[in-house]
């Protein structure tokens, strides 16, 4: 086991303008709905405490801007982050469509060391929109596309009923804390380095 | 000596914002005694931010306008109507003027008429002949580009005609119709409000454009139309059925509406979204409607209590605004907030044709809001957003220069006044002030209340107007002590709401993450007439030498 434990875990949150982030951060942290959350200008971060086979975590959850003009600026918070979740909106083909542009977009702007196997988690929110009638894409449709981009775990949730917020997010830190457990090996007081190859296999495929 | 070489460098690079004002001095000084000047700023930083907490008013040399013992009362009415002449002028450039706002700001009820002065709609030598010309031709030019949006909708929602039948018309997502009246489809605006218009003079169908509607009308006039002698009002104009050039083209929109294929008349673009710039990010006009929509909705309430005129709109007119610019999803809103999100719209909109290189960013809305919220007349509020938005445009360019530049100079404030403060931050690696970023672009909106924000604002304005008018560094001395005025005092009030937190962060802050955190929840913490007092005493110290190195 590595000599040194980590204890922040930082997950970034990308997606359109209005899919969701802002609830789906204040919904798991916060247990807390409004639909009058305010765009969100640059970014900003909520923690939460989680705990994980007896070790205790913070896990740092960044919000962004959807409408993200300054790329460069980017950087500033994507910097360091072990995990990164694509949110759409089941209701919009668009920010569907938009996921490969974040997804892409991120791994330029944050580089990760080992990009093939950097941890995404896809969330579909706003499910319980209209009894599901307005809903334009499929999961089956969602899944393929998390199939083809490495098997990325994917939930469809409700922030606002607070349907599968929770497990969505189980999976993110259980990810996020792989991918840091990927790199502490790159710390000079580290001795593992024979798990290069365990870290995709997501214990919470769904 | 680092810093005689920063600045000549930068100086070769570029020149200074506003003329050359003071430069070549400044850089004397600074290539004569660099390190001393820096060693003496730090050194005094610690004390001196105490001192302005608790000796602000007494402190000789460094007296701002806003400490507590010189704090000036806001403009008010009467003496708004003294500083005219017969002839509808003001009696002295301007410089009573914005001497006073800078100081104490406005009185509320008179902030519509000023507010076009501060903003640039009118210049401040204009007389009131002048002014009227001004607003009719801006009334016109803005009725033009909501024209032009209602076409690009129209086109938009056009795509998904096929679902027309029998005059059933469905939205574009379908998924709600005409048949629920919370949300009838754009096109059916001009039918809808045919048969709602009894009450409405105006042929246009936008919310401004019926200014003689309901309960809006009188109170309005009331309250903006205090001193017609002087002012510049003409609520009698401002009716504007009488514009010919709406009626004209009237018909031709409703044409349209039931033949689609209609090409529109020649003032009017053609209605493809391809003929708007195509952004390199992949941004259209058809993007921005969206995110306009959407950021429009949630727009706060926080305004209510200070427009209580706006806020008793009755529902069928802010249901009519609503179809009007074509709004969704506004079912759970109360009618004032419908009321003010389809204003909203319809400016945001007219802005993103009008200026398209910046269109619509997400921010531009927080600083429409409390514009809309003083001004009643939608094409007023038009202007004076635009004349904000000279400067804060830059904001929000795609290249990213004005925002880049805006947190070099806080950035620049600070390590100018607190170089202690200023290794700690490079530490981080958060010296390039990011964590500021929200303050900066929405400037101080999410910081401050309602009311904070617009004294922080009208004392902004009266900065750029005085530079605007060319009011120079000496004849403002002789008006206000010694501060120059600055383009960027808002930069100087975000350095100022860091460096009043300057021990925390030294001392409990080990990352960029905590920083932003504190600057992200300043909310309701933050007195902005004492931020403007140590604002401006960051002016007085380390304006020329910021500004030097700058444009």
């Amino acid at each position: 086991m590595p000599s040194r434990r980590r204890t922040l875990l930082k997950v970034i949150i990308l997606g359109d303008s209005g899919v969701g982030k802002t609830s789906l951060m204040n919904q798991y942290v916060n247990k807390k709905f409004s639909n009058q959350y305010k765009a969100t200008i640059g970014a900003d971060f909520l923690t939460k405490e989680v705990q994980f086979e007896d070790r205790l975590f913070t896990l740092q959850i960044w919000d962004t801007a959807g409408q993200e003009r300054f790329q460069s600026l980017g950087v500033a918070f994507y910097r360091g982050a072990d995990c990164c979740v694509l949110v759409y909106d089941v209701n919009s083909m668009k920010s569907f469509d938009n996921l490969n542009n974040w997804r892409e977009e991120f791994l330029i702007q944050a580089s990760p060391s080992d990009p093939e196997n950097f941890p995404f988690v896809v969330i579909g929110n706003k499910i319980d929109v209209d009894g599901g009638n307005s809903r334009v894409v499929s999961e089956k449709k969602a899944r393929a596309w998390c199939a083809s981009k490495g098997n990325i775990p994917y939930f469809e949730t409700s922030a606002k009923e607070g349907i599968n917020v929770e497990d969505a997010f189980q999976c993110i830190a259980t990810n996020a804390l792989k991918s840091g457990e990927e790199e502490e090996i790159y710390l000079p007081d580290t001795i593992d380095v024979a798990n290069s190859n365990q870290q995709r296999s997501t214990g919470c495929e769904c | 000596m680092f810093s005689s070489t920063y600045f000549n460098s930068n100086i070769n690079d570029s020149p200074t914002i506003s003329g050359s004002r003071g430069g070549g001095f400044w850089l004397m000084a600074v290539e004569t005694a660099p390190s001393n000047t820096a060693v003496a700023f730090t050194a005094l930083v610690g004390l001196f931010l105490v001192a302005i907490v608790f000796y602000g008013a007494s402190r000789g040399r460094l007296k701002s306008p806003w400490s507590r013992r010189k704090r000036k009362h806001a403009l008010s009415p009467q003496q708004w109507r003294s500083l005219f002449t017969p002839d509808g002028r003001l009696r002295d450039g301007g410089v009573k003027l914005l001497k006073k706002v800078r100081s104490g700001g406005v009185d509320p009820g008179i902030r519509a008429e000023v507010w076009p002065f501060l903003l640039g709609v009118y210049d401040l030598d204009s007389s009131k002949e002048e002014r009227i010309t001004i607003r009719t031709l801006n009334r016109k030019e803005y009725e033009r580009l909501r024209r032009q949006c209602r076409q690009y909708l129209k086109h938009r929602n056009g795509s998904f005609r096929s679902n027309e039948i029998g005059g059933v018309k469905c939205k574009e997502d379908s998924s709600s119709c005409v048949l629920d009246s919370g949300s009838p489809s754009s096109e059916d605006v001009v039918s809808a409000r045919e048969s709602l218009s009894s009450e409405d003079r105006s042929p246009d169908v936008e919310c401004s454009d019926e200014p003689s509607s309901t309960i809006l009308d009188d109170d309005i006039s009331r309250v903006s139309n205090g001193d017609a002698s002087t002012l510049n009002t003409d609520s009698s104009d401002s009716d504007s059925s009488e514009d010919p050039e709406v009626i004209q083209t009237f018909p031709s929109a409703e044409k349209e509406i039931n033949d689609p294929n209609t090409t529109p008349k020649e003032d009017s673009p053609p209605p493809h979204i391809k003929v708007l710039p195509k952004l390199p990010n992949d941004e259209d006009f058809t993007t921005w409607q969206r995110i306009i929509r959407l950021d429009a909705v949630r727009a706060n309430s926080e305004w209510i209590p200070y427009s209580p005129a706006q806020a008793a709109v009755s529902d069928c007119r802010a249901s009519r605004c609503a179809e009007a610019v074509g709004l969704k999803d506004y079912n759970h809103l109360e009618p004032s907030r419908i009321f003010h999100a389809s204003r909203l719209v319809a400016i945001l909109e007219a802005y993103a044709l009008y200026d398209p290189e910046i269109g619509y960013c997400q921010g531009m809305s927080d600083l429409l809001s409390p514009i809309i919220s003083v001004i009643s007349e939608d094409h007023e509020a038009f202007w004076c957003f635009v004349g904000f938005m000279r400067k804060a445009r830059h904001n929000f360019r795609l290249d990213e220069v004005g925002i880049r530049r805006q947190l070099d100079i806080v950035s620049k404030i600070i390590k100018r006044k607190d170089s202690h403060l200023y290794r700690h931050l490079e530490k981080l690696q958060a010296e390039d002030c990011f964590f500021v970023y929200r303050m900066v672009v929405v400037l101080f909106r999410r910081e401050l209340t309602f009311e904070q924000t617009i004294c922080l604002w009208e004392v902004m304005w009266a900065d750029q107007a005085a530079i605007r008018a060319g009011i120079g560094k000496s004849a403002w001395s002789r008006i206000r002590q010694r501060a120059p005025p600055t383009d960027d005092l808002l930069l100087y009030a975000i350095a100022a709401s860091v460096l009043q937190r300057r021990k925390l962060i030294i001392e409990k802050y080990s990352s960029m993450d905590e920083i932003l955190r504190e600057c992200n929840s300043m909310a309701g913490q933050l007195d902005v007439w004492k931020l403007l007092d140590v604002a401006h005493d960051l002016v007085v110290t380390v304006h020329d030498k910021i500004e030097t190195s700058f444009r």
